[in-house]
């Protein structure tokens, strides 16, 4: 599947399902009296119909390049994207994030670097210590220390 | 004059601006840490200081803070605070070339001229300029956001459409919440998170920064040749091509100063516009290398920016309204002190207003100097391998983020806009316009249904006022005038094929 095929597919349908999803919420929302039509869902609404124009234009362009056989051609995607990859990060992402709730995030902090340059091709055992201890103590002493902010 | 110049005689003074500077650079270097926040922690510790003493710290903070952010946003795509993503759009460009250092150069030189140029418009016509922003309603402030709107043709890339669709995103992330004015809860979805709207500052921490990690590591071409530094050149920046940019200077400037000026307008809003109008006012083949890393990119933003610190300053001095979020936080120091801002000040406190004029322009001579001197410890940041220098962006964001209010949910908005700004550019829709939105989506709507109850529901209030005529007339044009010439050129290679 080309580029432009993909975005159609993905971000301008995407965007027509979000934006009637969007719609549909806003219209269940209370009408307040004496807002003589300007209440809490006005302007979500109308900013949401002006989406929706400017997605069908850009469904028509994306319609248009398709057509156009030498614009497809440089539009088409040449990087290797791995979804694997893609993935894995956002995983451990969202692993990182969720273990704060569960863990000291020093623990999970001096993990995550450890993984993360490790997934990143770093093999050199004294680096992948030292850093992420060297991080973890700094951010410890910066933020819990000298500016005292409560940490998870 | 004599109290101006007083304060550079007292140590107490010169020691506690430096130290202010320099906690500002650094805490607004650091993703999700802001001037703000380091003001709102100093300001118990000036209490015991003298007026003059105290106050000149915090002012030094602000300065400091509203530099800072671009040394992350030219490094590491990062901006360290909101004012900062217009210098993303050119700085990192530049840095990614080699030329991180100029690029720091270019930031702290402008961040100095704009700074003290607002300085100067401060002292001379503090209280004429005051009065015109009093004139600013509702109609004028929508006229207003809606023209710092505009700019997304400017930054939108090759397709205004897409900038626009993005902005517009934005505007309407920027509703969930309460309703500014019925204080309906909406989109909230009965999350007590979601009652004060998506925070702003994840929000970007995650579109620019968390996005891009994600993009490196999951192009598997790229993880091959991480081990790669970034390219550093050693370059100066001389007087002569200082000199030579003396007309972007000078708008973003005169723009950071007329934006900070206007109450609750803001520097982000400051940024974009001068970008804008400093593209607009390029000639046409310069105006396509905006975007790759030119040094009027980074003036653009960095000038105003710094601009809007003296700018702020005039309604919150000369009539006690605080420009921007930072000087309503000094508002706060001032009260301490015992100090009313206001019409008064001037004829009954005039030896504290000039020095704080004289401590601001000290600000801004420190900031100068820890900026050139600092930029070769800051540029060696690019010496730090991708490998090891990721992972510890995506900590940085994370900690930031939660570092604002102490709510998790904020590091989750942050891992979420990373994963949205990742589609967005892998499908080459640009991220600025989307902040662009955000940052002007709650102006936008309480001061339009603002107007529209005032006036009775009659659109042509926005026609019928001066300041907003205006504005609206060249924000309809900055939209229409992209989308036109993009179709003229579709029809133009149509014709030739």
């Amino acid at each position: 599947m080309n580029f432009v095929k993909k975005e159609l597919l993905f971000f301008n349908v995407g965007m027509f399902v979000f934006s009637f999803i969007a719609l549909y919420f806003i219209n269940q929302l209370p009408v307040a009296k004496n807002t003589v039509g300007l209440g809490a869902g006005f302007f979500p609404s109308l900013i949401i119909w002006f989406i929706l124009i400017i997605n069908y234009l850009l469904v028509i362009n994306c319609f248009l390049l398709l057509r156009s056989k030498a614009e497809v051609e440089d539009e088409e995607d040449t990087e290797k994207q791995s979804l694997l990859r893609f993935f894995g990060i956002v995983g451990l992402l969202v692993l990182y994030v969720w273990s704060w709730e569960l863990i000291d995030y020093k623990i999970t902090t001096f993990l995550f670097l450890l993984i993360g340059m490790k997934m990143l091709y770093i093999s050199d055992w004294k680096k992948l210590i030292i850093i992420p201890l060297g991080i973890v103590i700094l951010i410890y002493l910066f933020f819990e220390v000298l500016l005292r902010i409560p940490m998870p | 004059m004599e109290q101006l110049l007083a304060v550079f005689s007292d140590p107490q003074v010169i020691l506690l601006v430096f130290v202010g500077v320099f906690f500002g650079i650094v805490l607004s270097a650091i993703p999700g840490l802001t001037a703000t926040m380091g003001i709102a922690l100093l300001i118990p510790y000036t209490f015991a200081l003298p007026p003059v003493v105290g106050i000149s710290m915090l002012l030094g903070i602000y300065v400091g803070g509203m530099y800072g952010g671009s040394i992350t946003a030219i490094l590491i795509r990062t901006p360290g605070t909101p004012s900062a993503a217009a210098t993303l759009l050119d700085g990192y460009p530049m840095a990614a070339k080699g030329d991180a250092s100029k690029a720091l150069s270019w930031a702290t030189v402008s961040s100095f001229v704009g700074g003290l140029f607002s300085c100067l418009v401060l002292i001379f016509i503090a209280p004429q300029i005051a009065s015109v922003a009093l004139r600013f309603g509702p109609a004028e402030y929508f006229a207003l956001a809606i023209f710092g709107l505009s700019i997304v043709g400017a930054i939108a890339g090759s397709n205004p459409l897409k900038g626009i669709i993005v902005a517009a995103l934005g505007v309407f992330i920027g509703t969930i919440g309460l309703d500014p004015i019925a204080g309906t809860q909406r989109l909230t979805f009965g999350n007590a998170n979601l009652m004060g709207g998506i925070s702003f500052i994840p929000a970007l921490i995650g579109l620019f920064a968390v996005s891009q990690v994600i993009k490196e590591i999951a192009n598997s071409n790229v993880v091959k040749t991480m081990g790669e530094k970034m390219a550093y050149k050693k370059q100066r920046l001389t007087l002569k091509e200082v000199f030579q940019q003396w007309k972007p200077f000078s708008i973003a400037s005169t723009i950071g100063t007329l934006i900070g000026i206007i109450p609750g307008a803001g520097a982000s809003i400051a940024t974009f516009l001068s970008y804008n109008e400093i593209k607009r006012f390029s000639k046409k083949e310069r105006r396509k290398e905006f975007g790759k890393g030119i040094p009027e990119g980074i003036i653009a933003s960095e000038a105003s920016n710094n601009a809007v610190t003296g700018g702020a300053l005039v309604p919150l001095l000369t009539i006690g309204i605080p420009g921007d979020v930072v000087t309503a936080v000094i508002l706060g120091g001032l009260m301490i002190q015992g100090v009313t801002p206001g019409p008064m000040l001037f004829t009954e406190n005039s030896s504290l207003v000039y020095s704080l004029f004289g401590t601001l322009i000290m600000a801004n001579i420190f900031m100068l100097i820890l900026g050139l001197f600092g930029v070769r410890l800051f540029a060696r940041i690019a010496d730090v391998p991708k490998q090891i220098l990721l992972p510890i962006i995506v900590v940085l964001c994370f900690i930031g983020s939660y570092s604002l209010s102490n709510n998790i949910f904020d590091v989750w908005v942050a891992l979420a806009f990373g994963i949205i700004g990742y589609f967005f550019e892998k499908y080459r829709y640009p991220l600025a316009p989307m902040i662009l939105g955000l940052v002007l989506g709650p102006m936008i709507e309480s001061n339009l249904r603002r107007a529209l109850i005032e006036s009775k529901q009659d659109w042509s209030v926005f026609f019928q006022k001066p300041i907003s005529a205006i504005f609206i007339s060249i924000a309809l044009l900055s939209f229409l005038i992209p989308l036109i010439k993009k179709i003229m050129e579709m029809r133009k290679e149509k014709a030739m094929s």
